[in-house]
């Protein structure tokens, strides 16, 4: 049994009293801790408030228009679903203050005001536990004046909901009071959340107060700023050491270092290297983290030292933005599981670009990674111990690689193309891992078992952008000649899935795979596929490295993301023949053909001056090496608009009338000329 | 001789004494006490099928001396009623204390304890009730009282309220003023009884560190029902360190009290008093 429905502890009809102190608990479902209908001046202060059914508010307030209530420093504990902390229907004028309320089913809000209006909800402490409940609702309620509060969300985003509403203010005039977290910078609220990311957790705070430096839009779409949110830390960063604090660093300076540079002992440290340097002795390690988790690393470069990053014991760290250069290893990663790694360029490591060690070091997830370091006896990545699975190679580069012994389970992916999964762990080793060995296309995998035995194994294939109506599996062994896949060819094949424009299937073993129409021939020559899109590798170069020249290897697909001016191109290889590469950029896009040797210049801001230069300097095995360089150059004038037979040319193609006209003209003027010969010639006579 | 004056004087002073101070009367049965400034004390349980004690005068305490009173039938009863049922209004300064009152099971109507309109300076003390019949209520001060004490009883109801009346534990009727009740114990088991009920226009009250256990359901929908309820037009009252507890989790009372589910069957048969002891709570 329950009882208690549609009770409360406090059942309050009359005016101007006080409930101080109690300690309420209440089972039943629509059972509210303290129940206020049609009152003023009340206050309700220090008390304890559990309510345990559904439906059950700690403190439901309804149609107490202009009531003067007073909330404060009330503990509220919601457990049922739909049970907010304090609930005000109809109520305005009303005093929300030093309260903990805390809500854990779904739908329940920590405060809910539905038509209330010019209410303060001041340094109070609300956390929600499920991802329905919001720590404010606000339903056709503006005018509130929302400060100091300690907002702990299990939603996405601030935690609050506004719909149908005035506007609502979520700071004070900033003064130097103490705050809720007990900093002198007293004015907005305390974002947070279950994860302890939140806004006020990891917000750029280069002054020496506790706010952010950036306000904080706290709905999207409506008008709702938090114009002086707390935070509890400062975030320049200057020196190499330990960062011990879960917080947001920010580099604000490059760095050189002898020997470890930033060692992380705690948490959930986010560093923002902001685009600075740091630079080793080729000792010690860039980055370590041992034994902690959450890292977020990103943005910077980390040149010459033993490990550029090195990750011992630590996992779910996020690596993001960084560029490796000139360290012994670039990433280190020992027993680590469950790690993102994206948008990293690792350059001239002196021995492995990647090196995984320890079972422990499964479902890493490489993307836009790009590995050009390799010096033989060392590779790319390498797996030094077998058994490492799990690991997610994403639209990356890598050439050389190996597996120790038995290997382990890798999983390939080409965003928009395809997506292999092997089902056994693969092994051996190799020049061009996701090149050749592992070459994703549109609507076709081949994976060069010739090539590395270890990779002959069974997998799960995914091919995206399949528009066919009923697609089938097909095989070939020299990408010309295509042969049904079935659970009885070899290599066999079973259909897993074919759901919108996805079709998953498995393989027992490799060769050159792809999709096709049932209807078509199970036999044939290549025909196009008809998916789209495609996450090849794009690198993306900074201002000083085109500025000096970038030169890099590009297959057909590949792209140089690059700004000038605060305008974003894209260089994109189209094609690669054996002597020549066609190339386009845009935004704009402008397209060219370049022989090797041959370079071209273009305007890319349209203002009648060259902004880059492009070379192509050779090709090799289908892969284009370029430099870009960024340059400022008039254009000669030829070439300034068009010369006076370009433009009559250009005349002549657009308007065929102009063209008779100007004809027309010519034979006039030829004739004028040559009558004005023939009367020369008679006057020269009668002389 | 200076000492046989001595003694002369301590016995004037003796005699003057027991002139002066209440006597005390013992109570061996059911009916009325209507003599003032008198203090009646049980010295036996006192059992009656209807009204049991009537109070018919000012300035009477009634001291149970914790013997049983049990009262009631099918129809009705008082346990106590200080001025009777629709009797006399305005009797003043009674103080009822150490009374074990039962009702008799499946009673309905009336009150265990039952003050008149307009009492002043009621003081109900150290009291248990146990209320088995619907609409039966614990304690019950009619309209207009003023500067009631109601302290460290312990009240259970077993009865149900209906849209006619309630089992709730206590009552303050319309324009009681100025009245303070602290360190009770309350249990009601039945739907639509509160604990501490404040009707129309009553003020001043403190309600204080009260243990309010109400296990029941709301029904009748135009009916408050809580802990306390504060009728319409109540104005300043301090609700202060009361602990309230609506409806009955089993695991609430396993964690908190060693509550095995064998005692539930007990409990709402006529062990609630006692249970509410073993807890610790109420006196």
């Amino acid at each position: 049994m329950a009882g208690g429905y549609d009770t409360a502890g406090v059942w309050v009809w009359g005016d101007n009293s006080t409930i101080d102190n109690n300690l309420i608990v209440s089972f039943g479902e629509l059972g509210d801790g303290i129940f206020l209908n049609d009152i003023e001046g009340i206050n309700i202060t220090s008390n304890i408030i559990a309510t345990l059914g559904e439906q059950g508010d700690g403190i439901l307030s309804q149609m107490s228009e202009e009531a003067s209530l007073l909330f404060y420093n009330n503990v509220i504990g919601t457990f049922g679903e739909n049970s907010s902390g304090i609930h005000l229907a109809q109520d305005s004028y009303s005093n929300l203050s030093l309260n903990n309320i805390s809500t854990f089913g779904n739908y329940s809000y920590g405060v809910f005001f539905n038509e209330s209006h010019n209410n303060t909800i001041a340094s109070n402490r609300i956390t929600t536990w499920q991802s329905t409940s919001y720590l404010i609702y606000l339903t056709t309620s503006g005018n509130q004046t929302v400060y100091d509060n300690f907002l702990n969300t299990s939603t996405t985003g601030s935690g609050v909901y506004i719909t149908d509403s005035n506007l609502n203010y979520f700071n004070t005039t900033n003064s130097s009071s103490t705050n809720i977290i007990g900093k002198s910078s007293f004015g907005g609220n305390f974002w947070t959340n279950a994860n302890g990311d939140g806004y006020s957790d990891y917000c750029v705070n280069f002054g020496s107060d506790y706010y952010c430096d950036s306000s904080y839009r706290i709905v999207a779409g409506i008008d709702s700023y938090d114009y002086l949110p707390l935070t509890n830390y400062l975030s320049n960063l200057s020196t190499c050491g330990e960062l011990d604090t879960k917080k947001r660093y920010v580099l604000n300076t490059s760095l050189s270092s002898n020997g470890t540079c930033f060692n992380i002992t705690i948490n959930r440290v986010f560093l923002d290297l902001a685009g600075n340097t740091i630079t080793g002795n080729a000792t010690g390690d860039g980055i370590n983290i041992s034994g902690y988790n959450d890292t977020t690393i990103k943005d910077g470069l980390i040149y010459n030292f033993s490990n550029g990053i090195f990750l011992n014991n630590s996992q779910d760290n996020n690596i993001t933005n960084i560029t490796l250069g000139d360290n012994n290893r670039s990433l280190y990663i020992d027993s680590s599981p469950s790690n993102v790694f994206s948008d990293i360029t690792l350059n001239n490591s002196g021995q492995n670009g990647v090196y995984l060690n320890g079972t422990a070091s499964s479902n890493n997830n490489f993307t836009d990674v790009m590995v050009e370091n390799s010096i033989a006896p060392y590779y790319d990545i390498e797996f030094g111990t077998e058994g490492i699975n799990g690991t997610w190679i994403i639209d990356s580069l890598f050439t050389s690689y190996a597996f120790a012994g038995e290997g382990g389970i890798v999983n390939f992916k080409i965003s928009g193309y395809a997506m292999v999964e092997f089902l056994e762990p693969i092994n051996g080793s190799g020049a061009y891992l996701t090149l050749r060995d592992v070459d994703i296309d549109n609507n076709l995998l081949f994976v060069n078992s010739s090539s590395n035995s270890g990779l002959n194994k069974s997998a799960k294939i995914t091919f995206y952008g399949i528009s066919y109506t009923d697609p089938k599996p097909q095989y070939s062994s020299d990408n010309s000649v295509w042969t049904d896949c079935t659970a009885s060819t070899d290599p066999s094949c079973n259909e897993v899935s074919y759901s919108g424009t996805t079709f998953v299937f498995n393989v027992s073993h490799f060769t050159y795979f792809r999709s096709a129409e049932t209807t078509t021939s199970s036999t044939g020559d290549d025909d196009d596929s008809s998916s789209s899109g495609g996450g090849y590798p794009t690198f993306r170069p900074t201002e000083e490295e085109l500025k000096n020249g970038y030169t890099k290897f590009l297959y057909r697909n590949w792209k140089i993301s690059f700004k000038l001016e605060n305008v974003s191109h894209i260089f994109k290889v189209e094609n690669v023949n054996a002597t020549n590469s066609k190339i386009s950029i845009s935004s704009e896009t402008q397209e060219a053909t370049l022989s090797v040797g041959e370079e071209k210049k273009f305007d890319l801001s349209g203002d009648d001056s060259y902004d880059l230069q492009v070379k192509l300097n050779s090709i090799d095995s289908s892969k284009a090496n370029f430099t870009l360089q960024t340059i400022h150059e008039e254009k000669p004038e030829s070439e300034d608009g068009e010369g006076l037979g370009e433009k009559i040319g250009t005349i002549f193609k657009e308007d065929s009338s102009l063209k008779w006209i100007i004809i027309v003209v010519i034979i006039i003027l030829v004739g004028i000329l040559l009558s004005k010969g023939k009367s020369l010639k008679k006057s020269s006579g009668k002389r | 001789m200076k000492k046989k004056v001595m003694f002369l004087l301590i016995g004037i002073f003796f005699l003057i004494n027991i002139y002066f101070v209440n006597a005390v009367t013992n109570v061996t049965g059911c009916g009325v006490l209507n003599v003032t400034n008198e203090i009646y004390e049980l010295n036996v349980s006192l059992s009656s099928s209807f009204d049991c004690i009537t109070i018919n005068a000012t300035n009477i305490t009634l001291d149970c001396m914790n013997y049983n009173i049990s009262f009631g039938n099918a129809t009705g009863g008082f346990g106590i009623a200080v001025s009777g049922d629709g009797g006399e209004t305005g009797i003043d300064n009674i103080t009822i204390q150490n009374c074990y009152l039962i009702q008799n099971e499946s009673g309905l109507n009336d009150s265990a304890i039952f003050f008149g309109p307009s009492s002043e300076n009621a003081v109900i003390f150290n009291n248990t009730i146990e209320n088995y019949g619907n609409e039966t209520l614990g304690i019950m001060l009619e309209s207009n009282s003023v500067n009631a004490n109601v302290s460290s009883n312990i009240i259970y109801t077993n009865g149900t309220g209906t849209s006619s009346g309630t089992a709730s534990g206590i009552i303050i009727a319309e324009n009681g003023i100025n009245a303070i009740m602290e360190n009770n114990l309350i249990l009601t088991l039945g739907n639509d009884n509160s604990g501490i009920f404040l009707m129309e226009n009553v003020s001043e009250i403190t309600i204080y560190n009260n243990t309010l256990w109400i296990m029941g359901n709301r029904t009748i929908s135009d009916h408050a029902m809580g802990g306390v309820v504060m009728d319409q037009d109540t104005y300043d009252l301090n609700i202060s360190s009361n602990l309230i507890i609506m409806g009955l989790s089993l695991s609430f009372i396993e964690d908190y009290y060693n509550y095995s589910e064998e005692d539930e069957s007990w409990i709402f048969n006529g062990g609630g008093v006692r249970y509410c002891r073993s807890l610790g709570l109420g006196r």
